[in-house]
Formats: C-alpha cells, structure tokens, sequence
C-alpha cells in the first residue's frame, strides 16, 4: 500500500469518524433526516466542505434519509477522506442529524468466469458501465450495482453471486439473519471477515465484514 | 399492501401507465425504468448539483412529493417513484415537470444516454420459495411481487418460477430507455455476446455473455401501456 494511502483500520483510528463505515464503495455514512429539504441544505453544507477540501463525495438524498459516500476515484481511502468525513460529522451533529449504520451497505455483484475468457467488454457494453481498477466495472453515474469478475479454474461452486459489505459490527447479525430465514451457511472458515451463505435454492450471498476492518 | 387492486395510490393519486406518463406534457428526458420515473443530468460541478438538489426539495416540497436524488460530482439523477415498486401516479408527472423545469433555470439538461437500471431475475425452483432469505441477507423489503432496498440504493429481485435446471436460470436485467434497447443489445453482441433470444424485441432481447450468463436488456417498461 502506497505511504499515503489509508486502511479502513487507520481510518476508524481517526477522531471524529464514528459515524463511519468502510464498505466496498468506500467511507460510508448514513443519517435520518426530517425531510428532503433538509438533506438537500445538509448537501449544500457538504459541497463547500468538499471544494475547500478537494475531495468530493457520493451523496444518495431520499425524502426521510442521506448517505454519504468517500473514496478516491481509486477506490482506495487518504487524508481527504478523513477529513472530509470529519467535517461532515461535524456538520451533521450540527444540524442535529441522527446517524444509523444499520442503513448502510454496498453490494457488487461477483461475476465468476473461465479463466481464459474476457467477458468484461460484453457486461460492460450491457450495462453502459465502464472499467473501474483492473477487474471491475462501475455505473458511470454510481448509481447501479459494480461488477467484480473473477476467474474460476473449474465449474461448480465459485460461480457468480452477490457480495454485500456491511457495517463490520451488524455482519454477524445479517448472517444469522439469513440464516433463520432458510439461508444455509456453506463457509465460514473466514469468518469474521466474511461468510459464505446459500439460499434455499443454492444462490451463493457473501457476507462481507473485512472492508471496514482492514484495507 | 390494501391498495393492491385498485387503481389508486395510498395518497389517492391515480395511477398511470408508463405510456401516459410520456404522454403528459413537460416530461421529455425522463424515462419509465426498474423503480419509477427517473433522469440523469450531467453537471459541470458538485455545487451546481447541490443547488440543483435545494432547488428540487424546493419545488418538489411545494407539491407534498420528495424524489430521490443522487447527488455525483459530475451528475444529478433524480427518481420520481416513492414507491421502489415503481408505480406511477400523476403527481409523478408533476414532479418530472417541477424538476425539468428546475434544471432549465440552471442550463441543465437532461442525458438519456446515461441511463439504466440494474434488477436481479432471481430463478426458483417450484415449491421452494427464497424470499426470506434474500430480504435477510440484503435487508431488503417485500414490496408487492419485488424485494427492494428500502433506500432504493441497491438492484431490484425479482423472482420467477423455473421448471427445470438449466437456462431461465438467474440473470441480470438492464432496464434502459426504449430508444436505446436495440443499440445497446448491438453493442452487448459486439462486445462478445450471443442473442439467446429475441422472439421478444424490440421490448426485450435475452443475451448471452461470452461465458453463457444470461443479461436481458429490456425497453419495454420505459413505453408500457399497462398500470403496474
């Protein structure tokens, strides 16, 4: 890891950062609001924070909620980051805003593929994304679900599934969740960092908890 | 939800069809995709776009109806649909207008071609219902015959009934704006990807990718004439 960039670890290690998660999509922050109104002055409030710091976020406004979102356009977290985070905390514990990680997650959508063929051109042609790091693909507009692909040696298990990166202290709770609700747990020989599962009809979900742990 | 076989809203708003949404006037640029009426806005700068989103609050908060909206450094989207399920009433129509109108006060326009919107088509074998478990593990909510993010952040599930193993298996659906399903269908089969099915188009075609993952691109839902 270059000398500049920061792992989710040293991130929390911060002040002024607990209302953040670090999820697959980056620092993430969630927080209830009274209306749409105000999550659009809090927006206001985070654009100058972001043009004073040169760093600027994803922020998701909806009628009772805002998430906010941080990242390089990398996808790695630095300095920035933790300053704007901190900044933004303190803006929203200013205008009184009531945070709630248990709203927070990221998904992607794990693509498996054979190793010796490319099929990242085709996803991304389909859904209008474009390349992201070496083996991803994003909404230009972040807005739809990422593509990670990885390659498989053999047919079977290790297929295409979905991820979700949670908040690293409500991961356990998900699985169980998912569990009691006819989920099978098929690996969890990683856990806490993340948890395999499978549904009812053998779809493979994976728990994710390491994103905001290590990095 | 009570309202289920009625042609009302909860806010006893009527409800219309994605076709009688392009058909009201002031609603050019924006489109009927997976989760309701919906555009992009490119913009030159993060600030424009916040004072694009107060603007919205604004003039939506006027009319009793907040969209949501999603605030990037180069672009606004905006989604009428209060409801992740997507239906349509004719406040929506008035929203789509209020915003337009928004956005032309500030030399915004809207970018079409920018546009999607990602569903899961989750396959289920009969007798075997995996609702449950996929709410649990996303923490998602029922909403009529989806499950949906209750932020409206993540991809759609929707389910369907397989008879057999093998194709109709689960898949990724794009939901794009209906002049576009034939050109990104060409370019999805130009990037490596095999037309499985296309008994359908031009209201959806069922590709293939180059290791046989099924993506449906559909243009349908953005011209449907039926009240969903």
């Amino acid at each position: 890891m270059a000398a500049d960039l920061v792992s989710a670890q040293r991130f929390h290690a911060s002040d002024g950062v607990e209302d953040w998660r670090v999820l697959y999509s980056g620092a993430t922050a969630h927080w209830r609001t009274a209306s749409l109104a105000q999550g659009a002055d809090f927006a206001e409030r985070i654009a100058d924070a972001a043009l004073q710091l040169g760093r600027f976020p994803d922020v998701d406004l909806r009628p009772r909620d805002v998430v906010v979102t941080t990242r390089r356009d990398d996808g790695a977290l630095d300095a920035a980051d933790i300053a704007l985070a901190q900044r933004i905390s303190q803006i929203a514990h200013s205008a009184g805003l009531v945070p709630d990680p248990s709203m927070m997650q990221a998904m992607q959508l794990a693509v498996a593929h054979a190793r010796d063929v490319d099929v990242r051109p085709f996803f991304e042609a389909a859904f209008g994304y474009e390349d992201f790091d070496d083996a991803d693909a994003i909404d230009p507009n972040r807005r739809g679900i990422p593509l990670a692909f990885h390659p498989f040696d053999r047919v079977g298990r290790g297929r295409t599934h979905v991820d979700v990166s949670v908040p690293a202290e409500l991961a356990e709770t998900r699985v169980r969740a998912a569990i009691a609700a006819g989920g099978r747990l098929v690996d969890d020989s990683h856990a806490p960092r993340w948890w395999t599962l499978a549904s009812p009809d053998n779809h493979g979900v994976d728990i994710a908890a390491w994103p905001d742990t290590e990095g | 939800m009570s309202d289920d076989h009625d042609s009302f809203g909860h806010d006893g708003d009527e409800r219309i069809s994605a076709a009688q949404f392009h058909a009201e006037p002031g609603t050019d640029g924006w489109h009927v995709l997976y989760g309701g009426a919906q555009t992009v806005y490119p913009t030159d700068s993060f600030a424009t776009g916040a004072e694009f989103a107060r603007r919205i609050a604004q003039t939506a908060g006027e009319i009793g109806r907040e969209p949501d909206i999603d605030l990037r450094p180069h672009s606004v989207s905006v989604c009428t649909a209060r409801n992740p399920r997507g239906r349509l009433s004719r406040t929506d129509a008035e929203v789509a207008r209020r915003v337009s109108a928004a956005a032309r006060e500030l030399g915004l326009a809207p970018d079409p071609s920018r546009l999607q919107t990602v569903q899961l088509g989750v396959a289920e074998f009969p007798g075997v219902d995996t609702r449950a478990f996929w709410a649990a593990a996303l923490g998602y909510e029922v909403v009529d015959d989806v499950l949906a993010d209750p932020l409206r952040r993540g991809p759609r599930l929707w389910f369907y009934g397989l008879d057999k193993p093998g194709r109709g298996r689960t898949h990724v659906d794009v939901a794009v704006p209906h002049a576009q399903g034939e050109s990104r269908a060409h370019a999805a089969l130009e990037a490596g990807g095999r037309l499985a099915w296309d008994g359908d188009a031009p209201a959806w075609w069922g590709l293939a990718s180059p290791d046989n993952h099924g993506v449906d691109i559909a243009a349908w839902g953005d011209v449907h004439d039926g009240v969903m």
